[in-house]
Protein backbone atom coordinates (compact mmCIF):
# COMPACT_ATOMS: atom_id res chain seq x y z
CA UNK A 1 0.00 0.00 0.00
CA UNK A 2 2.97 2.46 1.09
CA UNK A 3 4.82 1.65 -1.93
CA UNK A 4 1.26 2.52 -4.47
CA UNK A 5 1.10 6.14 -2.37
CA UNK A 6 4.71 6.40 -3.10
CA UNK A 7 4.59 5.81 -6.77
CA UNK A 8 1.22 7.40 -7.77
CA UNK A 9 3.08 10.67 -5.81
CA UNK A 10 5.98 10.37 -7.67
CA UNK A 11 3.65 10.02 -10.81
CA UNK A 12 1.60 13.19 -9.75
CA UNK A 13 4.93 15.27 -9.34
CA UNK A 14 7.15 13.94 -12.72
CA UNK A 15 3.62 14.69 -14.96
CA UNK A 16 4.28 17.94 -15.31
CA UNK A 17 8.07 17.25 -15.59
CA UNK A 18 7.46 14.69 -18.48
CA UNK A 19 5.29 17.14 -20.05
CA UNK A 20 8.43 19.81 -20.39
CA UNK A 21 10.40 17.07 -21.50
CA UNK A 22 8.05 16.16 -24.22
CA UNK A 23 8.85 20.02 -25.11
CA UNK A 24 12.52 19.87 -25.00
CA UNK A 25 12.43 16.66 -27.00
CA UNK A 26 9.71 18.43 -29.66
CA UNK A 27 12.29 21.48 -29.70
CA UNK A 28 15.08 19.49 -30.47
CA UNK A 29 13.72 17.49 -32.61
CA UNK A 30 12.87 20.98 -34.19
CA UNK A 31 16.13 22.14 -34.26
CA UNK A 32 17.25 18.56 -36.25
CA UNK A 33 14.87 19.69 -39.21
CA UNK A 34 15.70 23.24 -39.27
CA UNK A 35 19.06 22.42 -39.34
CA UNK A 36 18.68 20.28 -42.87
CA UNK A 37 16.66 22.58 -44.30
CA UNK A 38 19.00 25.26 -42.98
CA UNK A 39 21.66 23.58 -44.83
CA UNK A 40 19.66 23.26 -48.33
CA UNK A 41 18.81 26.42 -48.05
CA UNK A 42 22.62 27.86 -48.27
CA UNK A 43 22.75 25.92 -51.21
CA UNK A 44 19.95 26.86 -53.19
CA UNK A 45 21.10 30.86 -51.64
CA UNK A 46 24.51 30.19 -53.52
CA UNK A 47 22.79 28.91 -56.56
CA UNK A 48 21.51 32.08 -57.28
CA UNK A 49 24.28 34.03 -56.12
CA UNK A 50 26.15 32.39 -58.83
CA UNK A 51 23.53 32.59 -61.70
CA UNK A 52 22.67 36.79 -60.92
CA UNK A 53 26.42 36.86 -60.82
CA UNK A 54 27.24 35.44 -64.35
CA UNK A 55 24.15 37.55 -65.84
CA UNK A 56 25.34 40.67 -63.92
CA UNK A 57 28.85 39.57 -65.65
CA UNK A 58 27.01 39.13 -69.50
CA UNK A 59 25.42 43.13 -69.12
CA UNK A 60 28.76 44.43 -68.88
CA UNK A 61 30.68 42.14 -71.08
CA UNK A 62 29.31 44.16 -74.36
CA UNK A 63 30.34 47.95 -72.41
CA UNK A 64 34.20 46.35 -71.80
CA UNK A 65 37.46 46.27 -73.16
CA UNK A 66 39.43 43.17 -72.94
CA UNK A 67 41.42 44.44 -69.90
CA UNK A 68 38.13 45.32 -68.32
CA UNK A 69 36.56 42.43 -68.88
CA UNK A 70 39.53 40.51 -67.29
CA UNK A 71 39.63 43.08 -64.09
CA UNK A 72 36.00 42.39 -63.94
CA UNK A 73 35.70 38.64 -64.34
CA UNK A 74 38.46 38.29 -61.54
CA UNK A 75 37.16 41.18 -58.94
CA UNK A 76 33.29 39.00 -59.18
CA UNK A 77 35.05 35.45 -58.70
CA UNK A 78 37.20 36.66 -55.92
CA UNK A 79 33.81 37.95 -53.98
CA UNK A 80 32.45 34.81 -54.81
CA UNK A 81 35.36 32.75 -53.75
CA UNK A 82 34.56 34.29 -51.07
CA UNK A 83 31.05 33.98 -50.34
CA UNK A 84 31.76 30.31 -50.85
CA UNK A 85 34.50 30.13 -47.91
CA UNK A 86 31.57 32.23 -45.90
CA UNK A 87 28.79 29.42 -46.77
CA UNK A 88 31.09 26.49 -46.15
CA UNK A 89 32.02 27.13 -42.72
CA UNK A 90 28.44 28.33 -41.96
CA UNK A 91 27.48 24.70 -43.05
CA UNK A 92 30.40 23.29 -40.70
CA UNK A 93 28.72 25.16 -38.26
CA UNK A 94 25.54 24.04 -38.94
CA UNK A 95 26.53 20.25 -38.09
CA UNK A 96 28.03 21.15 -34.84
CA UNK A 97 24.73 22.87 -33.96
CA UNK A 98 22.59 19.83 -35.37
CA UNK A 99 25.23 17.84 -32.87
CA UNK A 100 23.68 19.82 -30.22
CA UNK A 101 20.11 19.27 -31.10
CA UNK A 102 20.50 15.56 -31.58
CA UNK A 103 22.21 15.15 -27.51
CA UNK A 104 19.29 17.07 -26.34
CA UNK A 105 16.86 15.31 -28.22
CA UNK A 106 18.59 12.07 -26.89
CA UNK A 107 18.32 13.45 -23.44
CA UNK A 108 14.52 14.43 -23.36
CA UNK A 109 13.52 11.53 -25.25
CA UNK A 110 11.61 8.60 -22.91
CA UNK A 111 14.21 5.80 -24.18
CA UNK A 112 15.99 6.25 -21.37
CA UNK A 113 13.77 5.54 -18.78
CA UNK A 114 11.77 2.85 -20.90
CA UNK A 115 15.52 1.18 -20.69
CA UNK A 116 15.66 1.66 -17.12
CA UNK A 117 11.76 0.21 -16.45
CA UNK A 118 12.12 -2.56 -18.80
CA UNK A 119 15.68 -3.71 -16.71
CA UNK A 120 14.17 -3.40 -13.83
CA UNK A 121 11.06 -5.53 -14.91
CA UNK A 122 13.39 -8.10 -16.30
CA UNK A 123 15.33 -7.77 -12.42
CA UNK A 124 12.35 -8.52 -10.76
CA UNK A 125 11.35 -11.53 -13.04
CA UNK A 126 14.73 -12.76 -11.87
CA UNK A 127 14.12 -12.29 -8.40
CA UNK A 128 10.62 -13.84 -8.80
CA UNK A 129 12.59 -16.95 -10.28
CA UNK A 130 14.34 -17.19 -6.90
CA UNK A 131 11.41 -16.41 -4.58
CA UNK A 132 8.17 -18.20 -5.25
CA UNK A 133 6.20 -15.57 -2.59
CA UNK A 134 7.74 -12.81 -4.02
CA UNK A 135 6.54 -13.98 -7.85
CA UNK A 136 3.15 -14.35 -6.35
CA UNK A 137 3.29 -10.72 -5.28
CA UNK A 138 0.51 -8.11 -6.47
CA UNK A 139 -0.10 -4.29 -5.93
CA UNK A 140 -4.04 -3.68 -6.62
CA UNK A 141 -3.94 -6.47 -8.97
CA UNK A 142 -0.75 -5.43 -10.91
CA UNK A 143 2.45 -7.62 -10.55
CA UNK A 144 5.17 -6.38 -8.58
CA UNK A 145 7.35 -6.67 -11.73
CA UNK A 146 5.91 -4.48 -13.40
CA UNK A 147 5.16 -1.52 -10.52
CA UNK A 148 9.12 -1.73 -10.02
CA UNK A 149 9.13 -0.68 -13.37
CA UNK A 150 6.83 1.97 -13.85
CA UNK A 151 8.74 3.50 -10.28
CA UNK A 152 11.67 2.97 -12.11
CA UNK A 153 10.70 4.80 -15.06
CA UNK A 154 9.46 7.99 -12.95
CA UNK A 155 13.06 8.18 -10.65
CA UNK A 156 14.92 7.93 -14.31
CA UNK A 157 12.70 10.80 -15.83
CA UNK A 158 13.19 12.92 -12.59
CA UNK A 159 16.92 12.10 -12.94
CA UNK A 160 15.92 13.59 -16.84
CA UNK A 161 14.36 16.40 -16.03
CA UNK A 162 16.63 17.91 -13.27
CA UNK A 163 19.89 16.97 -15.84
CA UNK A 164 17.16 19.53 -18.62
CA UNK A 165 16.20 22.38 -16.13
CA UNK A 166 20.41 22.62 -15.06
CA UNK A 167 21.07 22.47 -19.10
CA UNK A 168 18.69 25.51 -19.32
CA UNK A 169 19.65 27.47 -16.50
CA UNK A 170 23.67 26.95 -17.44
CA UNK A 171 23.16 27.62 -21.45
CA UNK A 172 19.85 29.22 -22.74
CA UNK A 173 21.97 32.55 -23.02
CA UNK A 174 23.99 30.46 -25.25
CA UNK A 175 21.73 29.08 -26.84
CA UNK A 176 19.34 32.73 -27.62
CA UNK A 177 22.37 34.10 -29.20
CA UNK A 178 23.18 31.10 -31.06
CA UNK A 179 19.52 31.32 -32.54
CA UNK A 180 19.49 34.81 -32.77
CA UNK A 181 22.82 34.99 -34.86
CA UNK A 182 21.03 32.37 -37.28
CA UNK A 183 17.88 34.38 -37.47
CA UNK A 184 20.05 37.51 -38.65
CA UNK A 185 22.26 35.36 -40.90
CA UNK A 186 18.63 33.78 -43.00
CA UNK A 187 17.54 37.07 -43.16
CA UNK A 188 20.68 38.53 -45.16
CA UNK A 189 20.24 35.31 -46.94
CA UNK A 190 17.03 35.44 -47.71
CA UNK A 191 16.70 39.00 -48.73
CA UNK A 192 19.58 38.47 -51.23
CA UNK A 193 17.71 35.53 -52.78
CA UNK A 194 15.13 37.43 -53.53
CA UNK A 195 16.81 40.03 -54.89
CA UNK A 196 18.89 37.40 -56.96
CA UNK A 197 15.90 35.70 -57.88
CA UNK A 198 13.80 38.97 -58.61
CA UNK A 199 16.38 39.82 -61.89
CA UNK A 200 16.85 36.51 -62.98
CA UNK A 201 13.45 36.57 -63.41
CA UNK A 202 13.28 40.05 -64.94
CA UNK A 203 15.68 38.92 -67.24
CA UNK A 204 13.89 35.87 -68.70
CA UNK A 205 10.88 38.27 -68.81
CA UNK A 206 12.49 40.24 -71.16
CA UNK A 207 14.68 37.74 -73.30
CA UNK A 208 12.33 34.94 -73.24
CA UNK A 209 7.89 36.01 -72.62
CA UNK A 210 8.16 39.16 -73.86
CA UNK A 211 9.77 38.92 -77.90
CA UNK A 212 7.38 36.42 -78.73
CA UNK A 213 4.65 38.16 -77.32
CA UNK A 214 5.66 41.19 -79.06
CA UNK A 215 6.05 39.64 -82.54
CA UNK A 216 3.13 39.01 -84.90
CA UNK A 217 2.48 35.41 -84.18
CA UNK A 218 2.51 33.69 -80.81
CA UNK A 219 4.72 30.28 -80.83
CA UNK A 220 2.86 27.44 -79.64
CA UNK A 221 4.67 26.96 -76.14
CA UNK A 222 4.25 30.86 -75.12
CA UNK A 223 1.12 29.87 -72.73
CA UNK A 224 3.26 26.96 -71.12
CA UNK A 225 6.29 29.34 -70.78
CA UNK A 226 4.26 31.99 -69.33
CA UNK A 227 2.42 29.36 -66.92
CA UNK A 228 5.66 28.09 -65.62
CA UNK A 229 7.05 31.99 -65.37
CA UNK A 230 4.15 33.03 -62.94
CA UNK A 231 4.22 30.27 -61.08
CA UNK A 232 7.70 30.33 -60.06
CA UNK A 233 6.87 33.19 -58.29
CA UNK A 234 5.37 31.09 -56.14
CA UNK A 235 8.79 29.74 -54.69
CA UNK A 236 10.48 33.17 -54.53
CA UNK A 237 8.01 34.73 -52.13
CA UNK A 238 8.12 31.55 -49.92
CA UNK A 239 11.72 32.11 -49.75
CA UNK A 240 10.67 34.30 -46.74
CA UNK A 241 9.78 30.65 -45.17
CA UNK A 242 13.73 30.08 -43.96
CA UNK A 243 13.85 33.46 -42.61
CA UNK A 244 10.57 32.39 -40.50
CA UNK A 245 11.70 28.88 -39.22
CA UNK A 246 15.00 30.67 -37.49
CA UNK A 247 12.65 33.22 -36.22
CA UNK A 248 9.89 30.93 -34.71
CA UNK A 249 12.98 28.77 -33.81
CA UNK A 250 14.31 31.66 -31.64
CA UNK A 251 11.16 32.17 -30.22
CA UNK A 252 10.48 28.75 -29.21
CA UNK A 253 13.56 28.27 -27.27
CA UNK A 254 12.62 31.62 -25.69
CA UNK A 255 8.92 30.44 -24.67
CA UNK A 256 10.74 26.98 -22.94
CA UNK A 257 13.41 28.90 -21.42
CA UNK A 258 10.45 31.45 -20.13
CA UNK A 259 8.50 28.72 -18.99
CA UNK A 260 5.65 28.77 -21.64
CA UNK A 261 3.15 26.13 -21.05
CA UNK A 262 2.12 25.44 -24.75
CA UNK A 263 6.20 26.58 -25.89
CA UNK A 264 4.89 28.29 -29.11
CA UNK A 265 5.94 24.39 -30.79
CA UNK A 266 3.29 24.35 -33.04
CA UNK A 267 4.38 27.91 -34.55
CA UNK A 268 7.42 26.58 -34.58
CA UNK A 269 6.71 22.84 -36.66
CA UNK A 270 4.74 25.04 -39.20
CA UNK A 271 7.15 27.29 -39.69
CA UNK A 272 9.80 24.32 -40.83
CA UNK A 273 6.89 22.39 -42.81
CA UNK A 274 6.77 25.55 -44.54
CA UNK A 275 10.85 25.76 -45.25
CA UNK A 276 11.27 22.61 -46.05
CA UNK A 277 7.88 22.90 -48.54
CA UNK A 278 10.10 25.50 -50.14
CA UNK A 279 13.00 23.69 -49.97
CA UNK A 280 11.57 20.73 -51.98
CA UNK A 281 11.94 19.86 -55.58
CA UNK A 282 9.93 22.77 -56.95
CA UNK A 283 12.04 25.24 -55.35
CA UNK A 284 14.36 27.11 -57.69
CA UNK B 1 24.95 62.59 -36.07
CA UNK B 2 24.47 63.65 -32.91
CA UNK B 3 26.07 62.21 -29.64
CA UNK B 4 23.27 62.07 -27.70
CA UNK B 5 21.72 59.50 -30.62
CA UNK B 6 24.95 57.81 -32.41
CA UNK B 7 24.47 55.73 -35.53
CA UNK B 8 26.72 52.77 -35.02
CA UNK B 9 28.83 51.40 -37.68
CA UNK B 10 25.98 48.52 -37.83
CA UNK B 11 23.47 50.96 -38.88
CA UNK B 12 25.61 52.49 -40.79
CA UNK B 13 26.30 49.04 -43.25
CA UNK B 14 22.27 48.56 -43.01
CA UNK B 15 21.94 51.80 -44.73
CA UNK B 16 24.39 51.66 -47.26
CA UNK B 17 23.52 47.86 -48.12
CA UNK B 18 19.44 49.06 -48.59
CA UNK B 19 20.42 52.33 -50.71
CA UNK B 20 22.29 49.94 -52.91
CA UNK B 21 20.18 47.20 -53.47
CA UNK B 22 17.43 50.20 -53.84
CA UNK B 23 19.97 51.81 -56.90
CA UNK B 24 19.98 48.28 -58.32
CA UNK B 25 15.97 47.67 -58.43
CA UNK B 26 16.12 50.97 -60.36
CA UNK B 27 18.78 50.10 -62.61
CA UNK B 28 17.23 47.13 -63.34
CA UNK B 29 13.92 48.50 -63.43
CA UNK B 30 11.91 47.99 -66.98
CA UNK B 31 11.42 52.34 -66.70
CA UNK B 32 15.15 52.58 -67.21
CA UNK B 33 15.94 48.92 -69.09
CA UNK B 34 13.05 50.12 -71.70
CA UNK B 35 14.66 54.12 -71.93
CA UNK B 36 18.40 52.52 -72.30
CA UNK B 37 16.53 51.42 -75.62
CA UNK B 38 16.84 55.26 -76.48
CA UNK B 39 19.82 56.25 -75.07
CA UNK B 40 23.30 56.23 -77.39
CA UNK B 41 25.91 53.59 -77.40
CA UNK B 42 27.81 55.59 -75.23
CA UNK B 43 25.44 56.34 -72.15
CA UNK B 44 24.12 52.65 -72.32
CA UNK B 45 27.89 51.06 -71.96
CA UNK B 46 28.31 53.75 -68.77
CA UNK B 47 24.78 52.33 -67.20
CA UNK B 48 25.57 48.93 -67.86
CA UNK B 49 29.68 49.69 -65.89
CA UNK B 50 28.11 51.45 -63.44
CA UNK B 51 25.64 48.56 -62.71
CA UNK B 52 28.19 45.98 -62.79
CA UNK B 53 30.03 48.60 -59.96
CA UNK B 54 26.99 48.90 -57.78
CA UNK B 55 26.73 45.38 -57.86
CA UNK B 56 30.00 44.42 -56.93
CA UNK B 57 29.82 46.58 -53.79
CA UNK B 58 26.19 45.45 -52.91
CA UNK B 59 27.50 41.69 -53.05
CA UNK B 60 31.04 42.77 -51.10
CA UNK B 61 28.93 44.65 -48.16
CA UNK B 62 26.53 41.59 -47.98
CA UNK B 63 29.45 39.01 -47.43
CA UNK B 64 30.76 41.59 -45.03
CA UNK B 65 27.92 41.22 -42.83
CA UNK B 66 27.69 37.52 -43.59
CA UNK B 67 31.19 37.36 -42.06
CA UNK B 68 30.89 39.53 -39.27
CA UNK B 69 27.77 36.94 -38.06
CA UNK B 70 29.94 33.79 -38.84
CA UNK B 71 32.85 34.96 -36.91
CA UNK B 72 30.40 35.59 -33.75
CA UNK B 73 28.63 31.98 -34.30
CA UNK B 74 32.74 30.42 -34.25
CA UNK B 75 33.17 32.39 -31.30
CA UNK B 76 30.21 30.49 -29.67
CA UNK B 77 31.50 26.92 -31.05
CA UNK B 78 33.38 25.77 -28.49
CA UNK B 79 30.81 26.55 -25.53
CA UNK B 80 28.44 24.73 -27.60
CA UNK B 81 30.62 21.90 -27.86
CA UNK B 82 30.85 21.71 -23.97
CA UNK B 83 27.10 21.87 -23.92
CA UNK B 84 26.81 19.56 -26.27
CA UNK B 85 29.23 16.79 -24.23
CA UNK B 86 27.55 17.67 -20.91
CA UNK B 87 23.89 16.25 -22.44
CA UNK B 88 25.07 13.10 -23.78
CA UNK B 89 26.97 12.59 -20.33
CA UNK B 90 23.57 13.37 -18.54
CA UNK B 91 22.12 10.88 -21.03
CA UNK B 92 24.85 8.67 -20.10
CA UNK B 93 24.38 8.92 -16.64
CA UNK B 94 20.56 7.73 -17.46
CA UNK B 95 21.96 4.88 -19.46
CA UNK B 96 24.13 3.64 -16.30
CA UNK B 97 20.71 3.07 -14.42
CA UNK B 98 19.52 0.43 -17.30
CA UNK B 99 23.54 -0.88 -17.02
CA UNK B 100 23.94 -1.65 -13.22
CA UNK B 101 20.47 -2.90 -13.08
CA UNK B 102 21.38 -5.83 -16.33
CA UNK B 103 24.54 -6.72 -14.56
CA UNK B 104 22.70 -7.70 -11.32
CA UNK B 105 19.97 -9.15 -13.98
CA UNK B 106 22.92 -11.54 -15.31
CA UNK B 107 24.66 -11.98 -12.01
CA UNK B 108 20.81 -13.58 -10.44
CA UNK B 109 20.70 -15.27 -13.79
CA UNK B 110 23.43 -16.92 -13.31
CA UNK B 111 22.93 -17.49 -9.21
CA UNK B 112 19.63 -19.29 -10.40
CA UNK B 113 21.72 -21.87 -12.96
CA UNK B 114 23.85 -22.52 -10.10
CA UNK B 115 21.17 -23.54 -7.64
CA UNK B 116 18.97 -25.17 -9.78
CA UNK B 117 21.08 -26.78 -12.53
CA UNK B 118 18.86 -27.82 -15.76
Amino acid sequence: MNLVVVALGVALLSGCGAARATRFEAFAAAGVNYGQARSQFLRLSLDGNIERDTLELRKQHGSLDAAGRARVLNEQDQILQERIGILADLERHGAVMNQYFQALARLAGPQADANAAAAAQRLSGELGGLSDALARKSIRGTPVSEKIGQVTAIAVGELRNRALERHLREYAPLIQRQLALEEAMLSLLVDEYIEDRKVLRNHERRTVLLPPFRADSLPPDWDALRKRFLLAEIDVTRARAAQEAARQLRSAFEGLAGGDREGRLAALQLAIDRMNQFIGPGAK
Amino acid sequence: MSEENPVTANELRNGLRRSLKAALADLDSDVFVDSLEQATEADRAAAAITRGEVYRTWRRLNSLELNLIRNQLRELEAELLRATRELAGARAKLDEVAGYLETVNSFLALVKRVISPA
